[in-house]
């Protein structure tokens, strides 16, 4: 979908690779178990460093659910050992042995931000045994969407946003909204003149 | 019935679904996949709903991806697009469901379910049932099931984890004359071939991919137990006359370098 709109996509390897491509506009972090290859993440700190770098830069990147995680300041296991990520965001990202979320989502854009306009409509799906650890800071994070779950009519704030980084658990279908990669192409488009 | 000479444009296709989950669904579209397969038949996998673990194992027997579709989060035009876009090159089309027929997003409507999908995509719906614990009574089920939506169509019915011969007799009895579908076959119980339990959802393909001698079995299984050339001779050839959409967009800016994050992690 994304190449459908003019991007090239490069794929690449955060736990093998030493460094990110050369010469990207953006970056998209699907879901995946980083929480499995924990160590193998941490120990990979050029990765961390130069993904951590472009962040800061306002390059657009993306990520959900073990993406999200990836882009967290650390994955913490079950018994509490923490593993250091990217930190994009301040938050620690725990791993539980129960279930912590599950089933469809509708999220409503609550900004004009990099995967759609003020009050676009994405769906998507959630299936997590992770959640992030709410400390003080997370209140001074953005959020750019608000979350309807079935069955629960009240909306949390999510999706959060820092500097051109965006991320949140739900994993998005961008086949549900076909605004949305093209906008995230756009962003990336735009980044790509601007620096 | 033999392969059949692939007449372009035509495929044919049928929705495996269940009447809950649990019920054997999975297990038996693997087994009607392979055993397809090993009659020389081009197989598309899909599955309704967001997994990835069957659609890898899909992938495990058919060697294509299983493709996800759904009816809740997307729409109708985009769902027909993705089936056509994955089924151009193939003989046959099949389509695992999601729970039951008639699960989806809520109770009111039919949104995100497996009837709505096989609707949408024009396709009959091979229903399993598990006939544990049931007899006579399983007539009625299949019965309630037929008529429940009227616009739906059945390729049959086949029961799930049948105790004998007898047991098998005793349903089709009672089947006769009270529903329309026919009856393709009952599976007797095996624990051999059960899937190992997925609700960690971390038994992937990849962590557990399925052994030769496994998918052979099952499509043995298949062979033995289900009449796949009544079904492949009742089902008609699904035309799929529109013209896939495809605009690439060019920018004067040229192409936009993504990194995509793909190894084992992610």
């Amino acid at each position: 979908m994304l190449e459908n709109h003019g991007a090239q996509l490069v794929c690449f390897s955060p736990v093998k690779d030493d460094n990110l491509p050369k010469n990207l506009d953006g970056i998209y972090f699907g879901g995946g178990y980083p929480e499995l290859f924990a160590k193998q993440l941490s120990d990979n700190l050029n990765m961390r460093r130069q993904i951590k770098e472009v962040s800061s830069k306002g390059m657009p990147v993306y990520g959900e659910c073990g993406g999200f995680m990836y882009l967290c300041s650390a994955i913490c296991d079950p018994k509490g050992n923490p593993y250091p990520m990217t930190g994009c965001f301040p938050f620690t990202a725990n791993m539980f042995s129960r279930l912590k979320s599950l089933g469809y989502r509708e999220i409503t854009l609550a900004y004009n931000t990099l995967i759609g306009k003020r009050g676009d409509t994405v769906r998507g799906h959630e299936f997590r045994y992770s959640d992030i650890a709410k400390p003080e800071d997370q209140k001074k994070i953005k959020t750019v969407y608000k979350v309807t779950a079935k069955a629960k009519k009240n909306k949390t704030d999510e999706g959060y946003l820092v500097n051109r980084t965006l991320g949140r658990y739900i994993h998005l279908h961008f086949g549900s909204n076909l605004d949305t990669a093209a906008c995230f192409v756009e962003s990336c488009r735009n980044y790509k003149l601007e620096k | 019935m033999a392969k059949k000479e692939k007449t372009g444009g035509l495929i044919k296709g049928f929705v495996i679904a269940g009447t809950q989950s649990g019920c054997g669904k999975t297990t038996i579209s693997l087994g009607l996949m392979a055993a397809l397969l090993r009659r020389g038949f081009k197989v598309a996998p899909f599955k309704v709903g967001p997994d990835f673990i069957d659609p890898g194992h899909h992938a495990g027997i058919t060697g294509m991806a299983g493709r996800n579709l759904d009816g809740w989060m997307l729409s109708g035009r985009y769902n027909r697009d993705c089936f056509k876009k994955h089924t151009l090159k193939v003989d046959i089309a099949v389509v695992e469901g999601v729970m039951g027929l008639f699960d989806g997003y809520d109770g009111k409507s039919e949104a995100g379910s497996t009837a709505q999908m096989a609707k949408w995509l024009k396709l009959p719906v091979i229903l399993v049932v598990n006939a544990k614990s049931m007899a006579r009574s399983a007539a009625a089920l299949v019965s309630g099931f037929e008529q429940f939506d009227k616009d739906l169509g059945f390729a049959g019915v086949v029961f799930n984890n049948i105790g004998s011969k007898r047991h098998l007799e005793f349903i089709t009895e009672a089947l006769d004359g009270n529903v329309k579908m026919p009856c393709l076959g009952g599976i007797p119980y095996y624990n051999e071939i059960i899937l190992p339990e997925r609700h960690l959802g971390l038994v992937t393909s990849l962590d557990n991919p399925l052994s030769d001698e496994y998918i052979d079995k099952l499509a043995d299984i298949i062979e033995e137990n289900m009449d796949l050339n009544a079904i492949l001779d009742s089902l008609l050839d699904v035309d799929q006359p529109e013209k896939l959409r495809r605009t690439p967009v060019r920018s004067p800016a040229g192409p936009v370098r993504i990194g995509v994050a793909m190894d084992n992690a992610f």
